[in-house]
């Protein structure tokens, strides 16, 4: 269902590319590189399982766009992503993705609101056999500014993952909002909010009866060594995001940003909550 | 009865100041407000040409507040981390920090009634839109003919920045007249640099995109109730920033 949903948008986009014989306007690469450090790398409930490490990324993306009327346009966006872990190497990885947006704009106008349908593929290849496999994700989003300093934005999606190891499978449903703020010289702040439903992971030590019997599925974990088992629970996941972004020029930025996550899965006898916090550091640049 | 008239009077007067402090405390407030939360631009009422004023910026020397008018014959500068946003006529103009533009007036204006600015002189970085109005820029090393459009300059003794962000624009070598372009523009196709020393016919080349953005310029069309020719900004000219 999602292939198929996500190579009709493909298919369309691409016909449409073909049929106006436009030539695609490529804006410039964009190079990301961070330093993060994640608290709860594993999603564990219990404090013995949970499992904290720093993270580096370096990323590149390029993003293309097609004119079809003056009020819509076709976005595609390539991007490479690298992951390396400094102690747990089984989640170091390399992904590449494909997203292809339809974007309509009713006017020119200051405050005219921008609509999307958003298609995503992602292939993610981890050190983690059980990791490894394909994203797919299918969007709907609006953008509009609300006052010269403020900027928000919304999202419906629904995403899926078909990994190696069916307890990295999962679908979850999602609605996000995020607000930015542009505060002159010294940049912009943003924050958003995202609430998931759907299948989550958890990784903890040994393979308690309770959780294997609520877990939609179960695995010895290949990322953290010994003694670790990763359940997929049917879950509630709420995310935000609260970030500084100051631009150094008009090609480069530094981004701060925090990001928590927790999610909430019943079991027989228990709500179990799991929270994750993620701190990042990373030098933007376009050229 | 006498005593009745004294306590309403009393209370009346009590009543105005109370209502005059609330204005008197509601009115910055809501510029306080305006200022941290931005404004949302569209047409100026009748009578008032800054939008937004950051910093230190006069008009003709005074001190410049959201009520001072602004008309051609007018001089408006900005001091370091300064801004102005102001409206002459159809005419929107974004100064920025360390600037100083002089508004000519016409010798004989096309209809009195309306605010024509003529020619612009200007040393600093300025960011305009116009329509359907021709007019003539002049910076230390160039003089340039616009005829109703979006440019952004940026003008130093010695070397002159212009984009033509939309429409057309005539641009001449102030110290070298051989050296001359035209140059027509959907969106900033082809910023260049206009310098005072360089050989006879070239001193004019080619620059990049330097710092104005589509957000900006959508947002002082706003304020003569326009938009740009193009539909989606792009973020190409902004600093990069986290996709989401």
């Amino acid at each position: 269902m999602f292939r198929s949903c996500c190579a009709v948008i493909y298919g369309a986009l691409f016909c449409t590319a073909a049929a106006t014989a436009t030539p695609l306007q490529l804006e410039p690469v964009r190079l990301e590189a961070g330093i993060g450090w994640d608290d709860n790398l594993t999603q564990a409930a219990e404090s013995r399982s949970r499992l904290g490490d720093r993270v580096a990324t370096v990323a590149l993306s390029r993003r293309a766009s097609l004119p079809i009327t003056a009020n819509a346009r076709a976005v595609f966006d390539a991007s490479l992503l690298a992951e390396k872990l400094g102690r747990y190497g089984g989640l170091d990885r390399l992904t590449g993705g494909l997203s292809s947006q339809l974007q309509y704009r009713t006017s020119a106008a200051f405050f005219a609101p921008t609509f999307a349908l958003v298609a995503d593929l992602q292939r993610d290849q981890y050190r983690s056999h059980q990791r490894t496999g394909t994203r797919f994700g299918l969007a709907a989003n609006a953008r509009q500014s609300w006052t010269d300093r403020i900027d928000a934005f919304a999202e419906v999606s629904w995403s899926r993952r078909d990994a190696n190891d069916a307890v990295f499978d999962g679908v979850q449903r999602a609605v996000r909002t995020r607000v930015d703020y542009a505060a002159g010289k010294i940049g912009s702040f943003y924050g958003s909010a995202e609430l998931r439903r759907g299948d989550v992971q958890s990784t903890n030590m040994g393979s308690e009866l309770e959780y294997a019997n609520a877990a939609r599925a179960e695995s010895a974990d290949d990322a953290f060594g010994a003694g670790y088992h990763v359940f997929r629970f049917f879950g509630r996941t709420t995310l935000w995001t609260l970030g500084w972004n100051l631009p150094l020029g008009a090609a480069h930025a530094l981004d701060l940003s925090w990001r928590q996550a927790q999610s909430w899965v019943h079991i027989p006898t228990e709500t179990v909550r799991y929270r994750s916090n993620f701190v990042s550091f990373a030098y933007l640049r376009q050229f | 009865m006498e005593n009745f008239d004294f306590i309403f009077a009393r209370r009346r007067q009590l009543l105005i100041r109370a209502l005059g402090a609330a204005a008197g405390i509601a009115l910055p407030l809501s510029l306080r407000a305006q200022a941290i939360l931005g404004g949302t631009p569209g047409p100026l009422p009748p009578g008032r040409a800054f939008y937004r004023i950051t910093g230190d910026v006069t008009v003709n020397g005074q001190i410049a507040t959201l009520e001072t008018p602004v008309h051609p014959g007018d001089t408006v500068t900005t001091g370091d981390s300064s801004e102005a946003i102001f409206v002459v006529g159809s005419q929107s103009l974004l100064l920025r920090e360390r600037s100083r533009v002089e508004l000519e007036s016409a010798a004989a204006p096309v209809n009195s009634a309306a605010l024509f600015i003529a020619g612009l002189r200007i040393t600093g970085k300025l960011l305009s839109v116009s329509r359907d109005v021709g007019q003539r820029l002049t910076t230390p090393t160039a003089t340039i003919g616009i005829r109703g459009t979006g440019w952004y300059a940026e003008s130093d003794p010695d070397l002159t920045y212009f984009c033509t962000c939309y429409g057309e624009a005539d641009m001449v070598s102030n110290e070298d007249p051989a050296s001359r372009e035209t140059v027509v523009s959907k969106r900033h196709d082809r910023p260049l640099y206009i310098a005072r020393e360089g050989p006879e016919g070239g001193r004019i080349r080619d620059a990049p995109f330097i710092n104005h953005t589509d957000q900006e310029l959508m947002l002082i069309e706003a304020l003569v109730g326009r938009a740009p020719p193009f539909v989606f900004p792009s973020d190409n000219y902004r600093s990069p920033q986290r996709r989401y």
